[in-house]
C-alpha cells in the first residue's frame, strides 16, 4: 500500500511539475560580468522568443520542456554577443537576423539533388544545409572545414547533411581554374576531399598545384585531368553559379538551412546553433532537395 | 650645418620621437598590439562578388533610340555569345559576351568608360539569372557608372524594335 502511495504521488508530482521545467543559464551566460553582463540580462528579460513560446527569453528559458533548449541556445547566442561587445541595439538586430535564418521564407526549395561528392554527412541526417562556396576564398577556407566537420564528427552529425555548392568569386585570383577543377573533382565524387586539400594549402596555393591537390584528395591523375578539362565541369560550375544567382547569393559563403537562407552570424558556432534550432523544430517538414 | 642636413635631422628625430610615444602608449594599453603577428593573419569577412547597383529599363526605352546611340549619348552592349551577336543585335551594340566564370578584361572595361557616353545600356538573354543584368552588375561594379539593363533581354528588344 505504500508503495502505491509512493508511486501515486511521485506522478503526481510529475505531472504538476514536469510542464515547467527550468534549465540552467548557459555556461556563455555564466562567464559574463560588468556591461557586458547587464546587457545581456536586459536582452533576455525584454526580447520575446520569436517561435515556440510566447514570453520573453528567460521566461521560455523556464517555460514549456519543448521550448526550454531552444530558449536557452538563444540566450547563449545573446550572450555570445554580449561578451564579444555588442550593445543591445546590435544583439536585437542579431535576433532578427537569426529569427529569419529560423522562420523565413523557405527560398532554397525543389533544388537539384547533389551529386555524392558535394556532400558530406549521414545519410539519413534530417537538415540539408547547402554552402556556396568558393575554393578561393579565405573566409570560406576557415568556416567551411569547420562545418563539415561538425556534420562529420562534431555536434551536426547525424543532425544535418552540407551540401556544397561552388560559387567561383571574380575577383579572387585564380578562381576559375580552382572552382572548376572543384567541379570536376565532383563529378568523380571527391569534391569535399579536394576543397579541404584545396583550403588547407590555401595561402600558398598555386594554380600548378591543382594536380597534387588532387592527387592528395584521392583521384586518379589521368582522370582528374580529363574531368577539369572537359565542358561537362565547366558546365556544371556555371550551372551552379546561376543557381546561387537566382537564389540571391552575392557573396561567400553563404549558407541555406532547409531552405532558408542564413542571415546570422557567420561564425561555426551560430551556425551550428541555428542548425540545431531548426532540426528541434523540424518536425518532419520537407526537405529542400528532391 | 648646412640648411638640408637640419631638415634631415630634425625629421628623423620628428619620426623617432613619434614612433616611440606609439611604442610607449601600445605598452601600456592593456591589450596592446603584438610587435611582432603571434598567429597567421586571418580575414573575418566574407568575400562580396565586386558588383554594383543598375536599374532596369524597358526595350522601349527612349535610351535605345538611334537618334542617341547614333550621337554617342548612349552606350549599347549586348551581352550575348559573339554568334549570336552576328545572328541579331541592336544597331549600334558593341558586344562583350557575359561570363559567369570569367570576369570582365580591363581593357574592355576601359573601352566602356572611354566611351564617353551618358548612359550605358545592357541587354542579355532575358533568363533567369539574365546575363545582361548580370554584366551591368559587374560594369558597376568595376566603376562604370550610369548603367542599366533591358528587361526581358533580347527577345524583348527584338518583339519591340524588331530590325533596328
Amino acid at each position: 500500500m505504500e508503495g502505491v502511495i509512493m508511486r501515486m504521488s511521485l506522478t503526481a508530482f510529475l505531472v504538476l511539475i514536469g510542464p515547467v521545467v527550468a534549465v540552467a543559464a548557459p555556461p556563455e551566460c555564466d562567464r559574463l560580468s560588468g556591461k557586458a553582463a547587464e546587457t545581456a540580462a536586459a536582452v533576455l528579460d525584454s526580447e520575446y522568443m520569436y517561435d515556440c513560446c510566447d514570453q520573453t527569453i528567460r521566461k521560455c528559458m523556464s517555460g514549456a520542456p519543448a521550448c526550454v533548449d531552444r530558449a536557452a541556445s538563444i540566450a547563449a547566442h545573446v550572450c555570445r554577443l554580449a561578451a564579444g561587445g555588442a550593445d543591445r541595439g546590435a544583439i536585437v538586430r542579431s535576433l532578427e537576423k537569426r529569427a529569419m535564418s529560423v522562420t523565413g521564407r523557405r527560398t532554397a526549395q525543389n533544388l537539384a539533388a547533389p551529386p555524392e561528392g558535394a556532400v558530406a554527412g549521414d545519410a539519413g541526417a534530417p537538415v540539408i544545409v547547402l554552402v556556396y562556396t568558393c575554393a578561393r576564398c579565405p573566409f570560406c577556407s576557415k568556416l567551411v572545414p569547420q562545418l563539415r566537420a561538425e556534420v562529420e564528427t562534431g555536434r551536426l552529425k547525424g543532425v544535418a547533411r552540407l551540401v556544397m555548392r561552388p560559387f567561383p568569386i571574380k575577383s579572387h585570383q585564380n578562381s576559375a581554374e580552382a572552382n572548376q577543377a572543384l567541379a570536376a573533382a565532383i563529378m568523380i565524387g571527391r569534391g569535399w576531399p579536394f576543397l579541404m586539400e584545396a583550403y588547407r594549402r590555401f595561402d600558398s596555393f598555386k594554380v600548378g598545384d591543382i594536380p597534387a591537390i588532387a592527387a592528395a584528395a584521392g583521384m586518379e591523375a589521368a582522370k582528374f585531368q580529363a574531368a577539369a578539362s572537359s565542358d561537362a565541369s565547366r558546365q556544371a560550375l556555371v550551372d551552379s553559379k546561376k543557381e546561387g544567382l537566382r537564389l540571391g547569393v552575392d557573396s561567400t559563403p553563404t549558407i541555406f538551412i532547409d531552405g532558408r537562407k542564413y542571415e546570422s552570424e557567420l561564425d561555426v558556432e551560430t551556425v551550428v546553433d541555428v542548425i540545431l534550432e531548426v532540426a528541434s523544430g523540424q518536425k518532419g517538414q520537407a526537405g529542400s532537395l528532391k | 650645418m648646412t640648411g638640408w642636413k637640419r631638415i634631415v635631422r630634425d625629421a628623423i628625430v620628428v619620426a623617432a620621437a613619434s614612433a616611440a610615444v606609439g611604442i610607449l602608449f601600445n605598452l601600456a594599453r592593456e591589450e596592446g598590439i603584438p610587435l611582432v603577428a603571434e598567429s597567421p593573419y586571418e580575414i573575418f569577412v566574407p568575400c562580396p562578388e565586386p558588383l554594383g547597383e543598375v536599374d532596369a529599363v524597358l526595350p522601349t526605352s527612349g535610351l535605345l533610340d538611334q537618334v542617341e546611340i547614333r550621337a554617342g549619348r548612349t552606350l549599347v552592349i549586348d551581352a550575348g555569345s559573339s554568334s549570336d551577336f552576328s545572328s541579331w543585335h541592336l544597331r549600334g551594340a558593341i558586344n562583350i559576351p557575359f561570363d559567369y566564370i570569367e570576369p570582365v578584361a580591363d581593357q574592355v572595361i576601359r573601352r566602356v568608360a572611354s566611351s564617353r557616353a551618358r548612359h550605358v545600356v545592357v541587354y542579355g538573354d532575358g533568363a533567369d539569372p539574365d546575363s545582361g543584368r548580370e554584366l551591368a552588375r559587374e560594369l558597376a561594379g568595376r566603376g562604370i557608372s550610369n548603367i542599366a539593363f533591358v528587361e526581358g533581354g533580347v527577345q524583348a528588344l527584338k518583339s519591340a524594335r524588331g530590325a533596328e
